[in-house]
């Protein structure tokens, strides 16, 4: 039994290794910015610069609203999928086993393909009938700068990984 | 008499219809998110230009680099999915069975959930300035032991680099999904099997990895799936000098590669289709795992 607990704080030794090794990696490379020696030098650039406030506002907002969303569609629907109708249960399971099987820059794609429009209302682009926006020969969807201009702003923050 | 039964009937036809609106707003969202962006991505992997029903797109799919794009990237999420699964077990076996402080589980646990999620560019670049050139680590051990890793023929822009990268999402996520199969091993058969002579070995062998194979082989699974949507993580720390089917989707999303938007129809279609094939197994697996646990 001796021997457990001996394998279990080796196991447990290597892992705090490999995972806060790149952690303090980090942090020990944000404080390199004066050639000088460690400083919070970094910090105090990014946090007074304009533009990051507002990129970092504007993803807190977004996460924020992110929660919001998914608590405001998902717990009445998991309420309702058990009291109501345990008929749909396999159903809304299976929906969300979906995100696990499609990866994310999979369902991007689906995104820019199906919303990819300049109107506010979704699906008014007309994925199935498009013109483009600056040759209406072209279909918007296989416009390569109507999309790859899209891509740009979005994708990133879309996908997670 | 029959009025009243139909009266009845129809009450309770319209209750379930009132039923069904509860789930109305899950269903839209799902289908205007998740069904309709794959369904195009399906169809459109099967259409040409003109919107004429072809195999054309999947034959291209097996064309030298797209064919090897693929083979990277499932190698490289097999490799993943098989350290993870080794790792992460044994991190796992250690805080179930370990006899560890309390708060070091609940610890490890908490911070599984975040890792687990950490990825994409904040990861890459932890990496970077961990096992980078001028990294942490590459620093340390230049002047500490006076080992060049570089010298050595490592590269963190590399395969072996984002194979090590990969493990720092693909670990926590094993633990987190391990831990209750593991937990859902009964003291008594342990004991049981102690009583009958058994040693730790052949417990493990002969009881506990039976039981535990089907969570195991579908958390591999899982894992498969995970690293090979994995995108963000690659791009950030390969650029696209690797080409793995992820990038190679992102490129032709970007519009700066390929000029054949049906080929990245055809490229989705079959991430899906891959992830699909891992996801199924993942789910009868575990469905034959969870008879266990009951």
């Amino acid at each position: 039994m001796k021997g457990t607990r001996f394998w279990s704080w080796t196991a447990i030794a290597f892992g705090a290794l490999y995972f806060l090794l790149p952690l303090v990696g980090m942090f020990e490379f944000s404080l390199r910015m004066k050639r000088e020696g460690y400083s919070f030098e970094a910090y105090r650039v990014v946090l007074s610069d304009p533009q990051f406030q507002m990129t970092f506002s504007y993803s807190v907002a977004l996460a924020l609203l992110t929660i919001v969303l998914g608590v405001l569609i998902v717990v009445p629907t998991a309420y309702w999928v058990r009291l109501r109708l345990p008929v749909v249960r396999p159903l809304i399971e299976f929906i969300t086993l979906m995100p696990l099987v499609i990866p994310p820059i999979v369902i991007v794609f689906g995104y820019i393909r199906v919303y990819n429009t300049s109107s506010i209302l979704p699906l008014t682009g007309n994925w199935w009938a498009p013109t483009c926006c600056w040759s209406s020969a072209t279909p918007r969807w296989l416009c390569p700068t109507c999309t790859a201009r899209w891509t740009r702003a979005f994708a990133p923050s879309m996908s997670p990984r | 008499m029959t009025f009243r039964i139909a009266s009845v009937a129809a009450a309770n036809r319209s209750r379930q219809a009132l039923n069904w609106i509860g789930v109305i707003p899950f269903l839209l969202f799902a289908l205007l998110f998740l069904i309709l962006p794959t369904l195009n991505i399906v169809i459109g992997a099967f259409l040409d230009i003109d919107g004429h029903p072809t195999f054309s797109n999947i034959v291209k799919l097996f064309t030298p680099s797209i064919r090897s794009a693929f083979w990277i990237s499932i190698e490289l999420s097999l490799l993943t999915a098989v350290l993870g699964c080794l790792f992460g077990f044994m991190i796992a076996a250690a805080i179930t069975f370990g006899r560890l402080p309390g708060w070091l589980r609940g610890a490890i646990v908490t911070f599984s959930g975040v890792a687990s999620n950490f990825a994409g560019v904040p990861l890459s670049f932890a990496f970077i300035a961990t096992l980078g050139r001028l990294g942490f680590v590459t620093l340390l051990l230049r002047d500490l032991l006076g080992v060049n890793l570089y010298a050595t023929g490592f590269n963190l822009i590399s395969f072996l680099g984002l194979a090590i990268t990969y493990l720092y999402f693909q670990i926590p996520l094993m633990v987190l999904i391990i831990m209750p199969a593991l937990e859902g091993l009964r003291h008594e058969w342990r004991e049981a099997a102690e009583i009958l002579g058994a040693s730790g070995s052949q417990y493990w062998r002969m009881v506990a990895l039976p039981v535990l194979w089907p969570s195991l082989l579908g958390t591999l699974a899982l894992l498969f799936a995970n690293a090979f949507g994995a995108v963000a993580t690659a791009i950030a720390l390969t650029g696209s000098s690797l080409s793995i089917a992820p990038i190679v989707l992102f490129a032709q999303i970007r519009g700066d590669v390929l000029n054949d938007p049906h080929l990245g129809y055809a490229i989705a279609f079959a991430m899906i289709v891959l992830t699909g094939v891992a996801n199924a197994i993942y789910i009868v697996l575990r469905m034959r795992a969870e008879r266990w646990m009951k």
